[in-house]
């Protein structure tokens, strides 16, 4: 079937007369952005929270709205890093380099405007480049059999490990305890239930969104309350907002070239808007006009990450859509609200539900302008959001989680689950293994093991299946480089040095 | 406890588990002759294999690396902090009881004001402040899941 035909992007259309489409997209932008400007509250918890909230509606409204919480979320994040220093989302922690001196200067405005303007250029290039590499990679992967799937499972669990904070090792391990997580319930191949400990509610296996929220959105407030973290707010003025266009037309080339960088990075399995950010600041150090002014206040510095981060956006839904190999966390969990729609993200689904994927890119097309719009107008108003007492928002989140858990399956036993993954959160955050590794293994859990499982059966039991096939061991190359990579480099610097003598 | 030991101790508990889960996929039905990966207790004992390994590693790692930060950071800040946390915890543990037997919104109502009133400072504990704004959340709670969602929630004696 041909997947580049212009149906794939006009086919979601119809669906945009109906007005509730507008709506969630609206709303969602709108939370997103005061959930990712609140410190605290990250984009991949936000978007954890409020899955629940879209059960019951169709498959279109509540990605228009998860949609525009993913987008609004990423660029909420720069208006606390501005503001207060504090990235609101860690997709913002390069913003505050610049945007809070600038901040500090009295131009905090300023800043936000730069930081909407970038973000939206960012955000609609990472739809355009969504739109037309999505399909191809789709047409590449309908070619793909057991043994590759099995390969870029392993890709994304490795990048994840090693671009986590800490050491890979703990990152690897947090992602096979996540697939651990993945094994629990009926065996998919033999239908023999597994470790379900007598728990009816167990043969499914452990519901994932409960345990992204208890993972992300309970042990965040647990920690904040462990270390008396609610107490923080500030409060500055903010001046004007839109910015001239001579600022707009001095950022032109590093938002192109961020926006670029977000997008390749974002499509990496598991690499996602944190680290476009963080590269796209250190490409305009090296490449900027004004790279010796960086982190003195100056709009580049906003620009680049912010573009870069809302970049990223479209291009972490490339792996997820065509794959079902989420690009970042906060993918993993949108894959986890497409899962509970009944939709498998893969190839497959550009086939079969045209009308949705084709909605999903003017969802996002969408969603994109209206941060524009919220992000110039509302400014004022988040600000003062910011700075909204902890003590009611902290127990509100929590009872969101536990009504949320509660809803997915109207059954009492997942609200068990969610403190229990909030207090194992908690426990992980304290000896510092990554969470992010966990979700992604919980996901890509049962892909792996069927996948893995079945190229075994199709090749007699024959594990050489694995590198037999070219992409495959293509893909297994790429492991070793990623996981070896940065020792092997660390050992040739040493011996290069000693040999200097240094 | 330093920053080492606790990776080292964190470590053995992996081990440990992957130990357990290994046995415990050991008593999984097996069919002698076959492709072993069609076995049920494979794919787990494969997943306990690795993780023991890495586990292996990572006390390894823990014993070589140098630690530029030896202490490990406090589980909790200050006593208050603990009181906070353990109460928090308590509360988390009786909301689905209290939610089967009062109801959904009553749970939610007594989980926030509660929460509310811990986390305000004290002496700067409104009970009107708190109860109001307890109040209004938990309506927002109600009238987005059980109005606009029409989640069926158990029937407890009140809302």
């Amino acid at each position: 079937m041909e997947l580049f035909s212009m149906d794939l992007y006009l086919a979601g259309l119809p669906y945009f007369a109906n007005p509730a489409m507008f709506l969630s997209s609206f709303l969602g932008v709108l939370v997103g952005i005061v959930f990712g400007a609140l410190p605290g509250l990250t984009a991949t918890m936000t978007i954890a929270v409020f899955i629940p909230f879209t059960f019951g509606m169709s498959p279109f409204i509540s990605f228009a709205f998860l949609l525009g919480l993913y987008t609004g979320a990423v660029y909420g994040g720069s208006i606390s890093a501005i503001l207060i220093n504090i990235p609101g989302t860690p997709s913002a922690i390069a913003t505050s380099l610049d945007g809070y001196p600038m901040s500090q200067q009295g131009r905090a405005g300023e800043a936000i405007g730069i930081s909407t303007i970038s973000s939206t250029i960012g955000g609609f290039f990472s739809v355009i480049v969504l739109m037309f590499a999505a399909p191809a990679l789709a047409s590449v992967a309908l070619k793909f059999s057991a043994e590759e799937y099995v390969g870029i499972t392993v890709i994304g669990l490795s990048i994840i490990a090693i671009i986590s904070p800490g050491s890979t090792i703990k990152g690897l391990i947090a992602g096979v305890l996540g697939l651990i997580i993945g094994i629990v319930g009926l065996d998919p191949i033999t239908g023999y239930p597994r470790f379900i400990m007598g728990q009816a509610e167990l043969i499914e296996g452990i519901d994932s969104i409960p345990v992204m929220i208890g993972m992300y959105g309970l042990s965040e407030m647990l920690v904040q309350i462990s270390s008396a973290e609610y107490k923080v707010t500030v409060k500055q003025k903010i001046s004007r907002i839109v910015p001239p266009f001579k600022d707009i037309k001095r950022i032109f080339g590093t938002v192109i070239r961020s926006s670029f960088i977000g997008v390749l990075i974002g499509a990496l399995p598991a690499a996602g808007g944190s680290i476009a950010s963080l590269v796209a600041y250190g490409q305009e150090k090296r490449l900027g006009k004004r790279k010796e002014l960086l982190g003195t206040g100056i709009i580049e510095g906003v620009a680049a990450p912010e573009a870069a981060n809302n970049a990223s956006t479209g291009g972490a839904l490339i792996p997820m859509l065509t794959l079902g190999i989420p690009g970042d966390a906060m993918t993993a969990v949108l894959m986890g609200g497409l899962i509970i729609q009944g939709l498998r993200p893969g190839p497959l689904l550009f086939q079969q539900q045209m009308p949705f994927v084709s909605s999903i890119f003017i969802s996002l097309l969408l969603s994109v302008v209206f941060m524009c719009i919220l992000g110039l107008l509302g400014a004022r108003f988040y600000a003062k959001l910011i700075g909204f007492p902890k003590k009611y928002l902290i127990p509100a989140i929590l009872v969101f989680g536990l009504v949320g858990s509660y809803a997915i399956s109207n059954s009492i036993f997942d609200i068990w689950v969610l403190i229990i993954s909030g207090l194992v959160g908690f426990l992980f955050r304290k000896i510092g293994l990554p969470i992010a590794p966990i979700i992604l293994g919980m996901i890509l859990g049962p892909i792996y093991e069927s996948n893995f499982r079945r190229a075994l059966m199709l090749s007699d039991g024959n594990w050489a299946t694995f590198v037999q096939r070219p992409i495959s061991l293509f893909f297994l190359a790429i492991v070793v480089l990623i996981l070896a990579g940065p020792a092997v480099m660390k050992v040739i610097k040493k011996s290069i040095s000693s040999a200097k003598g240094v | 406890m330093t920053k080492k030991n606790m990776d080292i101790l964190a470590g053995i508990v992996f081990f440990a588990f992957a130990g357990l889960l290994f046995i415990g996929a050991g008593f999984m039905p097996t069919r002698e002759g076959g492709i072993a990966a069609l076995n049920t207790g494979f794919y787990p004992k494969m997943l306990a294999i690795i993780l023991a390994f890495l586990s292996v590693l990572m006390i390894i790692e823990a014993v070589i690396k140098q630690y530029v930060q030896k202490k490990a950071e406090a589980w909790w800040s200050t006593k208050s902090a603990f009181s906070m946390f353990a109460i928090t915890f308590i509360l988390l543990v009786l909301y689905p009881f209290i939610m089967k037997y009062l109801g959904f919104a009553t749970a939610s109502y007594i989980f926030i004001t509660s929460m509310t009133w811990m986390l305000s400072d004290k002496g700067k504990r409104s009970p009107l402040a708190i109860g109001g704004i307890s109040l209004l959340l938990t309506a927002i709670v109600y009238i987005i899941f059980k109005m606009v969602l029409s989640i069926p929630f158990p029937q407890g004696i009140l809302i």
